[in-house]
């Protein structure tokens, strides 16, 4: 340990990850002024581990939740987007700096993920095409992603995913082709965007043949985006499950559902813990409860059968 | 052994000689091994060293004496919410005269709860300060040429780099 110096009138060198300590607990607006300081700090700040642990500690203080989101009325003209946070007490505060859109057609939030925002511009009909622009709600920086590579069908077509994957210092969006416009399809490919490279993949899984994806939003945690789906194993048989995609390994999964009985339910991806979670809603005409499920991964597990277990909280 | 003592006789990095409770040392972790290790009896003539200076050492051990007894029994909620006002008159000092100080102390000395109160005050303190205030107290010189400071303007309009 370095002696510390004895003369009061000085200030004692401080160590960067202390100053990384000091820091983390300032917002965002503060963090953009201070970058000014010094290269050194402005790479400090930079650095995924400081924004890993500035966005835990933000989010240990104030959850922000995504409220309300953009949507269009039926006059052809879209409204603008409208964002509001939720913090832990439910106290609701609209977000002033929201990026100023003016598009005709449709605007959807694919998700949110570490301070980041990612929506969807839809065009409008079968030629409509897509666009995606990231929005990051602390310092209102927006970014507008490029054109995906292959744009043959109206947005119904696809489903979406977006993360953030602290470790690697990068986000993703997923966009799932399915082969048709219901709200439950097939997995028909996938291109991923990276936010780093600044491009669009093509992604075939064979992984994921047979595989049916529910249209409902995607889930991102602990960098990975999950969506209910579903495989068929026999004709006319389906198992239930969760389908996974890992930001940092780009690898999709499938994990199996914890076991619940679907009849009269709903279900909702949750966070519980750090790790990810299954609300369960279960309505039937006498009752109605909600059954919590937490999901535990064993990395070194061989099998996809041991490799992860459901445990029921509540 | 340190369970027939109730206090310890520590010194500080100037050399001054601190008494403090055994209880209250055990908040930090190295003072707790040092009570397994060394021979707190009265016929042992050894004092640790604490490598902290005078001033320090006194708000520190301050700190572990009003906490000690919550540390060690777990309290009421209206015990938690007197130490809160306590904390925060506690902290009332100037940030590089001894805030910095206590701050290092506390990392060094293994304190969770002191470290955590130190960085939340500094962040508070620093929170409202200009960057050239900054600058000053960390002693950082401005390393950005005008270009890359005109940079950062244009990049954050309505944001005071100043």
């Amino acid at each position: 340990m370095k002696r510390l110096k004895t003369n009061d009138s000085h200030t004692p060198y401080i160590p960067e990850g202390i100053i990384g300590d000091i820091f983390k607990r300032l917002p965002v607006k503060s963090l953009i002024r201070f970058q000014s300081v010094s290269k050194r700090w402005k790479n400090l700040f930079q650095t995924s581990s400081f924004i890993e642990n500035h966005h835990r500690h933000s989010h240990q203080n104030s959850l922000l939740l995504l409220e309300r989101y953009g949507h269009w009325n039926p006059y052809d003209q879209c409204n603008p987007m409208d964002l509001c946070f939720a913090d832990r007490e439910l106290r609701i505060s609209k977000v002033h700096n929201e990026p100023c859109i003016s598009f005709k057609g449709v605007i959807r939030i694919v998700n949110s993920s570490y301070g980041l925002l990612c929506v969807g511009l839809h065009g409008r009909g079968y030629r409509g095409r897509s666009n995606f622009l990231v929005y990051n709600v602390a310092t209102s920086e927006v970014r507008r992603v490029r054109k995906p590579l292959i744009d043959k069908l109206y947005p119904e077509g696809y489903c979406f995913g977006f993360g953030f994957c602290p470790i690697l210092n990068d986000y993703k969006i997923v966009r799932v082709r399915l082969s048709g416009h219901h709200f439950y399809e097939k997995f028909d490919g996938a291109e991923v965007f990276s936010g780093s490279t600044g491009s669009w993949k093509i992604f075939e899984d064979k992984n994921l043949e047979n595989v049916y994806l529910f249209k409902i939003q995607s889930f991102s945690c602990n960098g990975a985006i999950f969506w209910f789906g579903s495989k068929s194993v026999v004709k006319g048989e389906y198992v239930r499950l969760i389908v996974s995609f890992d930001i940092a390994m780009e690898v999709f999964s499938l994990i199996p559902m914890p076991p619940i009985d679907y009849d009269y339910t709903t279900i909702n991806f949750t966070l519980y813990e750090n790790k990810l979670g299954v609300l369960h809603r279960i309505q039937s005409p006498e009752s109605c409860r909600i059954e919590l499920w937490v999901m535990e991964e064993d990395k070194s597990a061989a099998g996809d059968r041991e490799r992860w277990s459901w445990t029921k909280k509540y | 052994m340190s369970s027939s003592v109730e206090a310890i006789t520590v010194l500080s990095s100037d050399g001054d000689e601190f008494k403090i409770t055994v209880s209250a040392a055990k908040l930090s972790k190295p003072l707790n091994w040092m009570l397994e290790d060394v021979c707190f009896s009265d016929d042992c003539d050894e004092v640790p060293t604490i490598e902290v200076n005078s001033k320090t050492l006194v708000k520190v051990i301050e700190y572990c004496e009003k906490h000690a007894p919550r540390a060690n029994s777990g309290a009421s909620d209206s015990d938690a919410e007197e130490l809160k006002k306590w904390d925060i008159e506690f902290m009332k000092m100037d940030v590089k005269d001894i805030l910095f100080h206590i701050l290092m102390a506390a990392n060094y000395l293994h304190m969770e709860g002191l470290y955590d109160l130190a960085c939340q005050t500094a962040a508070d303190l620093m929170k409202g300060m200009t960057v050239s205030q900054i600058r000053k107290i960390f002693h950082i010189k401005n390393d950005f040429s005008s270009e890359e400071q005109e940079q950062l303007r244009r990049q954050h309009p309505g944001c005071s780099f100043d």
